[in-house]
């Protein structure tokens, strides 16, 4: 198994917790008017993956899925729970940020690249093929501010595309870019699977989850409402999306169907 | 009751009889303190001291023994444990004073200064060793024991070289002592092997020192006999009373697990407290008052005899307080939650990434202006311009080269303002990174300190070119500025983590900071000289870790000379201690940061 997660929950706390200052925090402290309220942004999630899966997250705005990811990313704690991963990540998470618009697209590439963890060696050997993938070569020297949101994307699905991670995380990236690099990403992407990684992809675009994942992971308010083959959670969704019917209906389905 | 269930009640039984006797014991010493005679209080306080633990010990091991933990204690548990923690307070108290005593001292007297960096060490000490093997452990005592033994200034009666004999014993009790550490399963064999290696740590330089002066009735008059009436009449009983009580039901094991004080401070004052008081009676009872004429004949054995004895007390203490030896020495504080590998390793790993954002930076903060690195040079030297135009006449006068003078404390603070000022930033404008990427934090805090000790070095290049001007010539002292520098960006950073780390919580910071470090530019004789000022408002400065740099750097380039050993010891007491507490900010705070921003 190379990824496990286990009753994984994330909480978020919200209320006067942050950008109160200094001053305010301290008096509400002492007036006691300081209330925090908390929330289960992932509630209770479980699943495990093995080599050259991949699995779709789907679920409404809101479900907790870049949370999720983010945890299995290692960028966040559980705050209950455990995340096993056997190996690499890499993640993409909202592509375009991170990067800096007063360096070049070049710098950026290799700052991008130091912060996936590559080394100076690899990124010299591969920067090539990177630009080249990315079409963006005769913009290596511009600021990266200059770049369409589509190129930035595209760059950044370059540079994290050249490794051979154990577990991918794609949040919303195949989508980047016209419909020509898609269907180049799309390929990479297959290659990456091949090679044996196990792929999370988070989209809202149904038909892409149906095509490309084996499994899905149906997510709601947090909470984890489906695991597994995704033709019949895909259907439930797809209804439940045009109101056809409710959560609760949908959950006793999917009993109905696993009894 | 469970006692009776358990079929333990004759072990009870046996235990309140110990710890009857015990009692009687102490109602006797009680007795005796009220008798005016010096001899018979101190023969009370000799058994009081030495006794009373030792029986409560016996009585103590005997219900660790029995394994009843819940089982029936001796006497009344209600008011053992409010007794306990009564007291547990006024040790803690008493251990306040008398720290603050000392650390007052060393305010006062310039060669007691070194109180602080030598705290500091201990502190590190103490957790280096407390994540050593047994054996390591015990050998890094014996040395470390020795070092201080020989270090120098340290006469057994003197209350601030008491308080460093006690240190080391105090912080690596009180650290592993904590809640989590009384809590783990015992292993003995480990727990008397770590306990042997802090014994050591302990009794080493206290045995190193212990000169035997021409009369050994000198080693044993002490300010408990020779103070005035009131001190003699009520602080001896009380003190005594109260540690041999208090000793007394802390060997019984009654309620440690629940009434200690198991934060770190109120272990340390705990544990300093008690060593305190032994190694103060053990140095200051006055031995011929308790055995005239035979002790002046014959003090040999019974001065070994007494030591044993200390030791054999001392070695008992903090026997609960050294579980869980092994399982801190897996912990490795060096880790970051969230991240697998310490943190060194870390740095290896993304060493691309430092680089990175290391030029990242330069390019960011050069890239728009047109004078570009010209400008590190210049503000600088705009700044010393000024001073020297509005300050000269004032100060100018009583101070030798006194451009040197301004220059030198501009060069150390304007480093110190820019890189923690651009430091405490750097998490927070990189937060779009980190909640991106799984990247370790406090790169983005290291590689801007590097862009600020470029600037530094420029500037420095600049000082060294005044300094020539000035016709000042340049000795291999100067390489000691090495020193000063070094300690100055580790103090930095620390700052930098600290100031990073508050400000993704508070954003005010910022402004309260850039206060700060204005206050801390007058605090700071940039411009002012304090020679004219007293001693103690001399060493006042000392508190301020810029001017404890700046005043390095003239020493060296203005007066040519070497600062102390403690000077040095104070420069690096500083950086280590604020780098290790913005470390433990990130530490603690690393998997939050992610929350706020």
């Amino acid at each position: 198994m190379v990824l496990s997660i286990e009753d994984v929950s994330i909480r978020y706390v919200t209320g006067d917790f942050k950008d109160i200052g200094l001053k305010e925090w301290v008096m509400r402290h002492l007036t006691g008017n300081y209330k925090t309220r908390e929330f289960w942004a992932v509630n209770g999630v479980s699943f495990n993956m093995n080599h050259g899966e991949m699995l779709g997250i789907i679920g409404t705005n809101g479900a907790g899925k870049s949370t999720l990811l983010k945890a299995v990313a290692g960028i966040m704690e559980p705050t209950k729970g455990h995340v096993q991963r056997n190996g690499s990540v890499v993640a993409l998470l909202e592509l375009a940020s991170g990067f800096d618009g007063d360096l070049t697209v070049k710098e950026n590439a290799y700052l991008r690249g130091a912060m996936l963890g590559y080394t100076r060696k690899f990124m010299d050997e591969t920067y090539e093929e990177i630009i080249g993938f990315a079409e963006l070569g005769e913009f290596q020297d511009r600021p990266f501010r200059q770049l369409s949101s589509g190129m930035k994307s595209r760059l950044a699905f370059s540079v994290a595309s050249m490794v051979n991670p154990e577990i991918l995380i794609l949040d919303e990236v195949l989508s980047v870019g016209d419909g020509a690099f898609q269907k180049k990403s799309e390929e990479k992407m297959r290659q990456i699977i091949n090679g044996g990684a196990a792929t999370i992809l988070v989209s809202h675009s149904l038909p892409q989850i149906m095509q490309m994942c084996g499994k899905v992971l149906w997510l709601d308010h947090g909470k984890q409402i489906a695991f597994g083959d995704t033709e019949p959670i895909c259907g439930l969704y797809q209804s439940f999306l045009d109101k056809k019917i409710t959560l609760e209906n949908a959950m006793e389905l999917l009993r109905s169907s696993n009894d | 009751m469970s006692d009776i269930k358990n079929g333990k009640t004759g072990e009870a039984l046996k235990n309140n009889i110990i710890f009857l006797m015990a009692a009687v014991v102490l109602m006797t010493c009680a007795g005796l303190y009220a008798d005016s005679s010096v001899r018979m209080s101190n023969i009370a306080l000799l058994i009081s001291v030495f006794l009373i633990p030792l029986f409560a010990f016996v009585a103590g091991l005997r219900l660790k023994l029995s394994k009843d933990k819940n089982g029936l204690r001796p006497g009344s548990l209600v008011m053992i444990a409010a007794a306990y923690a009564a007291l547990k307070l006024i040790s803690c108290f008493v251990g306040v004073y008398i720290l603050g005593k000392n650390l007052r001292d060393a305010f006062v007297y310039e060669d007691r200064a070194w109180i602080f960096p030598a705290l500091i060490v201990w502190v590190l000490a103490a957790r280096v060793m407390g994540r050593m093997k047994p054996a390591a452990g015990i050998l890094a005592g014996v040395a470390l024991g020795i070092a201080v033994g020989f270090l120098p200034a340290f006469p057994l009666s003197d209350s601030v070289s008491g308080t460093f004999v006690f240190l080391p014993f105090f912080l690596a009790g009180s650290y592993l002592g904590d809640k989590r550490a009384v809590d783990a399963t015992d292993k003995r064999p480990l727990q008397i092997a770590s306990f042997a290696a802090a014994s050591l740590l302990f009794i080493v330089p206290v045995l190193i020192n212990a000169r035997v002066p021409d009369n050994i009735g000198e080693l044993f008059f002490g300010r408990l006999i020779s103070g005035n009436f009131i001190y003699r009449l009520a602080a001896r009983p009380v003190a005594y009373a109260v540690s041999a009580v208090a000793a007394a039901l802390w060997f019984c094991g009654v309620p440690r697990r629940k009434f200690v004080f198991t934060g770190f401070a109120g272990r340390a004052f705990q544990v300093y407290f008690w060593h305190y008081i032994v190694i103060e009676l053990w140095l200051h009872m006055d031995m011929n008052a308790i055995f005239g004429q035979i002790w002046a004949e014959h003090w040999k054995p019974f001065f070994f005899a007494s030591a044993a004895i200390v030791m054999l007390f001392i070695a008992i203490i903090p026997m609960p307080l050294f579980s869980r030896f092994p399982e801190r020495v897996l912990a490795g504080s060096w880790h970051l939650q969230g991240e697998g590998d310490p943190v060194f390793k870390r740095m290896r790993q993304y060493s691309f990434l430092f680089s990175e954002l290391v030029k990242r930076n330069f390019k960011k903060k050069y890239k728009r202006t047109v004078l570009g690195m010209l400008w590190s040079i210049l503000s600088p030297l705009l700044t010393l311009l000024v001073m020297w135009l509005v300050f000269s006449r004032f100060f100018g006068r009583n101070t030798a080269h006194y451009v040197i003078y301004l220059f030198s404390g501009n060069l150390v603070y304007s480093y110190f303002r820019e890189s923690t000022g651009e430091g405490m930033t750097s998490l927070v404008s990189n937060a779009g990174i980190f909640t991106k990427v799984n990247v370790p934090k406090y790169m983005f805090l290291f590689s801007q300190n590097v862009t600020s000790l470029i600037s530094f070095g420029l500037t420095l290049v600049i000082f060294f070119v005044f300094v020539a001007i000035d016709g000042i010539a340049f000795t291999w002292k100067f390489m000691l500025l090495l020193y000063p520098i070094l300690c100055l960006v580790v103090f930095n950073l620390g700052l930098g983590l600290i100031l990073s780390a508050l400000h993704v919580f508070f954003k005010d910071i910022q402004y309260l900071w850039s206060i700060f470090t204005l206050l801390l530019m007058y605090m700071s004789a940039i411009f002012y000289n304090i020679d004219s000022y007293s001693q103690t408002a001399q060493n006042l400065f000392l508190l301020n870790p810029v001017y404890v740099y700046i005043r390095y750097f003239r020493k060296i380039v203005i007066e040519n000379t070497v600062p102390t050993l403690w000077f040095h010891l104070i420069a690096a007491g500083y950086a280590i201690f604020f780098f290790y507490l913005g470390f433990y900010m990130y530490k603690k705070n690393n998997t939050k940061f992610l929350y706020y921003v």
